[in-house]
């Protein structure tokens, strides 16, 4: 018996993009608080679909950055930026997903969107071009 | 002891309130006058009874905070910080006997607040809703 833990990604909006490898991606979080003042972190994660999972992680362009969070009894509207995400270990094609998650916070709570990111190669294609021929 | 339970009038300006938070500092604040004359009882003390929920009620754990009574006014400030989650039962009481403290507990008491109870637990997690991502 195979027991598989799921845990829920809500879907939010977000705009697609196209980055070669050798470059890295910024993200602006946009979010509501409640809560006593805190020091939490953010963190975000290249991910892809696979036959298993939706949001399949990609390690090495993981980021995460502290915030401090001031406190608030309502929900108050605040954003974090989370800057540099490698994106070197990701192969060159299209659909690539993106998830975020908090940390010390209540639970684990995480979004994502699918298919925003295309990475493409920093290496031309080949290309073969004829440009002339000789009969011997 | 009834008696000198009524040498000194204490007087709290500022309880604790109902409900805290585990090591977060609280102050009581208020004075304590030697009745029927000027100025103020050598000692002041916050007798702390801390009762945790699963422990029967006579595994009790008693401490004591010294406060600093100002001459003349008698005016003091005892700072309560709690270092477990638990019902707590803090009492102000002035004494003119230091060095029975703490070992053998406040003997004798010249004077005696009311009881403020305090519920102590654990800081609140916060709750963050991530609304929308935009990448660059």
């Amino acid at each position: 018996m195979v027991n598989e833990i799921v845990r829920l990604v809500s879907q939010i909006p977000c705009n697609s993009i196209i980055k070669k490898q050798n470059q890295t991606m910024s993200l602006r979080v946009n979010y509501t608080y409640q809560g006593p003042a805190k020091r939490a972190r953010l963190g975000a994660v290249v991910t892809q679909e696979t036959f298993y999972q939706e949001f399949d992680e990609i390690g090495s362009t993981r980021k995460e950055v502290y915030v401090n969070l001031p406190e608030s009894p309502t929900p108050v509207p605040s954003y974090t930026n989370i800057t540099g995400m490698p994106l070197a270990g990701c192969d060159p094609k299209p659909d690539y997903g993106l998830k975020v998650y908090a940390l010390d916070l209540d639970g684990k709570p995480e979004w994502g969107c699918k298919g925003i990111l295309t990475v493409e190669s920093v290496i031309a294609a080949p290309e073969l071009q004829v440009t002339s021929l000789s009969v011997s | 002891m009834t008696e000198l339970g009524e040498i000194v009038a204490i007087e709290i300006t500022e309880p604790l309130p109902a409900a805290g938070v585990v090591a977060s500092t609280y102050k009581i604040k208020g004075s304590a006058k030697v009745l029927k004359k000027v100025g103020s009882p050598p000692w002041v003390y916050a007798e702390v009874r801390m009762k945790e929920w699963y422990k029967p009620e006579i595994a009790e754990e008693v401490s004591y905070e010294r406060g600093f009574p100002v001459p003349i006014t008698g005016d003091f400030s005892i700072e309560f910080k709690p270092e477990k989650e638990g019902d707590y039962e803090v009492t102000v009481v002035a004494t003119p006997a230091p060095l029975s403290l703490p070992v053998i507990g406040l003997f004798p008491t010249t004077g005696k607040s009311d009881v403020m109870k305090i519920a102590v637990g654990k800081a609140p997690l916060g709750i963050i809703n991530v609304k929308s991502l935009a990448l660059s």
